[in-house]
């Protein structure tokens, strides 16, 4: 067999290239003052509109939890002269899709329709924005599929582990309860909690938008200006910072499965701090980096004690949180939680290697340009973007702030965050030989 | 409908195919706005193809060719991947296994290097057997045990396929999964890995050309291992009785009923009864509020929280249409089954409604313009149709299939289809409920 061996190192050479030049995204302002980012793509014949207003689900108040994403679920039922049906087929006529979606700290709006039916699928996701009708047989309707959904999540053994780390760590704050609500609230809630969810999750001032599809720059600002010009101004204040509880060891919950589930918590970090990309690469070293992460290796490759376990940074609006989870069958949890309690102490005891060091950077930064492909994933990423305050210029300088990071930083940014004491726990299942509260 | 759709510009989406002098199926599809490709090889070999009392082995290779070969250490692709930035991964199902990496476009050679190699030199030693059967113990726990509606589903398939192995989950039976030994999966790896039997799928900014030249030193280079004969499974009898299934379970939350008929399934050059049931599908079931189903028992009578219809015409063999009915908390599960049997006669009653047939059609159209972008589910689309046992020119003729279905066809598919002798009917609740 005749192979054409290339030496695995000759490969790195291309790494730090810049993000490629021919995606030209414009931050740009329309005749009404809206800033929005557009990439001009005129190979495909549609267009790909992403806006995220910002206050989500924490706009909730803890009297009306759920009435958001309950909102947020009607804007499709009816909107204008449109009731719920016509509104879909008017929908489906020109062949335009609307997705809605209440997070804990934003709303987002995916929109797609072709170049040719622009004006009618603006006109259309401009009533379902501003005019949304919340009739009261829909209304019904939807509530009853919200409450199955909590009936069914109140029994999901991931949902449980969630909620109960959520509840336990944020306390009195917004975010310690579920975006979709109790069954008591959902039962209580009225047409008129509907209208103010809408009013204060809906917000002009409050937007992040951008454009990736075939569309000029005119046609672009005209088309925002006519969507937005009837959306309200802020009126209600964003929720305030949260107290996180960390210090609660581990807390278990009974359920009847073969597998346990765990969720843990630890300390988390802005993304404005100068450790942030520390953390980031550390995040990956440790369990975000799927198959080749520290955790992934000790825990699923060498011992087979899971299918996957996974570790992320949370950055919300008004809280940072360093956070895992796992599944393991309840012979074998025990054995899962002890790797995983010293691989974190190995962590913030000495760090990571110069080897790992290298080999996540060179896939953090390689990584970052092939996350640019398709209209769809484009427009997603640039609102992302822009609601977390960042620049266009940040996909220069990005991987520079990546490659800058040294193992020193890592350690210092390891014994701050993975810090045995604030460390909480949840499992969910019925874990044999476990020790509850070290 | 006030609008027609206009065609890209440019080679985007443009499709090119041809064989290696092995026999191995190359396609290629061009999408050059990003420097980014996409590279898989899918084998025409799944969990259907495994020998009986065996079930699992096709999945657990899949993990399996991670590990080492016998010119790669130990997870080293993987490590390669991710050292170029890339994301790789695998996916087993009944009629196929697949390996992707989704990498910067200069790396495609590299990528077929490593995937040429773990086509014929794999080894499996016996720790890395023992240690990965244990992980997908644990992903069947994750993914089936701990999920009632997953459970639910794979006794369905079991009552629905009572000869074929459809009937057989991909993950494996946990009772045969403890079983297995190595030399089970070595045995499925020499069967079936060889290039007569697998087809490589390359999308994103590539020159046909360039694959052409590298597919034929990496891939062409390799020499068939087995020579398969025709892929021929056991298949149903016809069936005379119509089959029911209570599943309970106390993690249930919701309970909900499904009704599942065997159906036709794509051929090659013979797609239009699975063109029209999937038009039948969505009419009756998969739209919605706009669909009967949803119109009558979401809209009009309220028993019902949510409804839908499925049918997947990309099979290699014999495959199913399915409803699925949640019904309200005052609703009990015979009653919800008694409105589903009302609105199938109601459907052959009433007839097609064809302004919805227009909507329905007028968005696969534009589907096909949405659909380029994204070169990755492009790729899938091809791998999982070519391993399904159709042609290129399938799936290239499939839209316009679809445009040229009429009302009246899909009403007597909708007759012969809806016969409650032919059925499996699945109820899913908590124990002790409607007792």
């Amino acid at each position: 067999m005749k192979l054409f061996f290339i030496t695995v190192f000759s490969l790195f050479i291309l790494l730090l290239k810049p993000l490629y030049a021919d995606l030209k995204v414009r931050e740009l302002k329309s005749h009404d003052g809206i800033e929005f980012w557009l990439v001009q793509e005129k190979s495909i014949p549609f267009i790909a509109l992403e806006i995220r207003f910002r206050g989500g689900t924490s706009m909730d108040e803890h009297t009306t939890r759920g009435a958001v994403s309950f909102m947020t679920a009607m804007l499709e039922e009816g909107s204008g002269e449109l009731n719920d049906q016509e509104f879909l087929k008017a929908r489906d006529s020109i062949a335009a899709s609307f997705n809605f979606d209440a997070s804990r700290d934003s709303l987002s709006v995916s929109a797609r329709f072709l170049s040719n039916n622009k004006s009618e699928a603006v006109e259309l996701l401009k009533g379902a924005l501003t005019r949304p009708r919340f009739d009261q047989e829909p209304i019904e309707r939807v509530r009853r599929q919200i409450i199955s959904l909590i009936e069914s999540n109140q029994k999901n053994q991931k949902k449980l582990a969630q909620s109960k780390l959520f509840e336990l760590t944020f306390g009195n704050h917004i975010y310690s309860s579920s975006d979709i609500g109790t069954l008591k609230n959902m039962k209580s809630i009225s047409r008129m909690d509907l209208i103010e969810a809408h009013h204060v999750a809906i917000n002009k001032d409050r937007m992040s938008v951008s454009i990736v599809g075939d569309i000029s720059e005119d046609q672009a600002s005209i088309m925002l200006d006519t969507l937005f010009e009837d959306l309200p101004l802020a009126s209600k204040p964003l929720p305030q910072s949260a107290n996180i509880n960390l210090d609660l060891g581990t807390v278990l919950v009974d359920y009847p499965s073969p597998q346990s589930v765990a969720f843990f918590a630890l300390k988390g970090i802005k993304r404005n701090d100068k450790d942030f990309f520390a953390a980031f690469i550390m995040n990956h070293i440790l369990g975000g980096g799927g198959f080749n992460s520290r955790l992934m290796r000790e825990i699923r490759e060498k011992r087979g004690l899971t299918y996957s376990i996974n570790t992320s940074l949370a950055q919300y609006d008004h809280a940072e949180l360093f956070l895992g989870m796992f599944q393991s069958s309840n012979g074998k949890i025990s054995k899962a939680i002890e790797i995983l309690k010293k691989e974190l102490s190995l962590m913030a005891s000495n760090g990571v290697t110069i080897e790992e060091l290298e080999a996540a950077k060179k896939f953090l930064i390689g990584a970052y340009p092939l996350r640019f492909d398709g209209n769809e994933r484009i427009a997603k990423i640039l609102a992302g973007m822009q609601f977390i305050g960042l620049n266009k210029d940040y996909m220069v300088y990005r991987n520079e702030m990546v490659n800058a990071v040294k193992p020193a930083d890592i350690t210092r940014v390891a014994k701050r965050l993975l810090s045995e004491k604030g460390f909480t726990l949840v499992v969910v299942g019925r874990p044999d030989e476990l020790k509850l509260s070290n | 409908m006030v609008v027609l759709l206009s065609l890209p510009l440019e080679a985007l989406g443009r499709v090119s195919s041809f064989s290696l002098d092995n026999g191995m199926q190359v396609v290629v599809i061009e999408d050059h706005r990003a420097p980014v490709i996409t590279h898989m090889v899918w084998y025409r070999a799944g969990a259907s193809d495994e020998k009986l009392g065996k079930s699992g082995v096709a999945h657990l290779l899949e993990h399996l060719l991670f590990k080492e070969t016998e010119n790669v250490k130990n997870g080293e692709f993987s490590k390669t991947v991710e050292a170029i930035g890339g994301s790789d991964n695998a996916f087993t199902s009944q009629d196929y296994t697949g390996y992707f990496q989704r990498v910067s476009k200069e790396y495609l050679e590299l990528m077929m290097f490593y995937e040429s190699d773990r086509m014929q030199n794999l080894k499996v030693s016996e720790l890395d057997f023992a240690t990965e059967l244990q992980v997908v113990i644990e992903e069947r726990s994750q993914r089936t045990d701990t999920n009632p509606g997953a459970l639910f589903n794979e006794q369905n398939m079991a009552a629905l396929y009572l000869n074929h192995p459809y009937g057989i989950p991909i993950v494996g039976w946990r009772h045969e999964l403890d079983e297995l030994k190595r030399e089970d999966v070595l045995e499925f790896y020499r069967t079936y890995y060889s290039p007569n039997n697998a087809i490589l799928i390359v999308s994103g900014d590539v020159d046909p050309r360039n694959v052409e030249l590298l597919a034929n030193n990496y891939y062409g280079s390799l020499k068939n291992t087995s020579n398969l004969g025709a892929r021929k499974r056991p298949t149903e009898p016809p069936q005379i009785a119509q089959r029911r299934i209570i599943f309970e379970d106390e993690r249930v939350s919701q309970p909900y009923i499904t009704r599942t008929y065997l159906a036709k399934e794509r051929n090659a050059g013979q797609q239009r009864e699975a063109a029209t049931l999937t038009l039948l599908a969505d009419l009756i079931g998969s739209d919605g509020i706009q669909s009967l189903l949803g119109k009558s028992l979401q809209l009009d009578k309220k028993v019902a929280i949510y409804t839908s219809a499925y049918y997947g015409g990309l099979s290699y063999d014999e495959t199913h249409f399915s409803f699925i009915l949640a019904p309200n908390s005052e609703v009990s599960l015979s009653e919800i089954e008694l409105e589903l049997d009302n609105i199938i006669d109601k459907f052959i009653l009433d007839g097609i409604d064809e302004s919805h047939l227009e909507r329905i059609k007028f968005q696969y159209k534009a589907q096909q313009i949405y659909s380029l972008d994204s070169a990755y589910s492009q790729a899938r689309r091809f791998g999982v149709a070519l391993t399904s046992g159709l042609t290129v020119d399938d799936v290239l003729s499939w839209p316009d299939l679809i445009q040229d279905i009429k009302p009246s066809e899909i009403l007597n598919a909708a007759i012969s289809l809806f016969k409650k002798e032919k059925s499996v009917t699945g109820w899913i609740r908590k124990p002790a409920e409607e007792r």
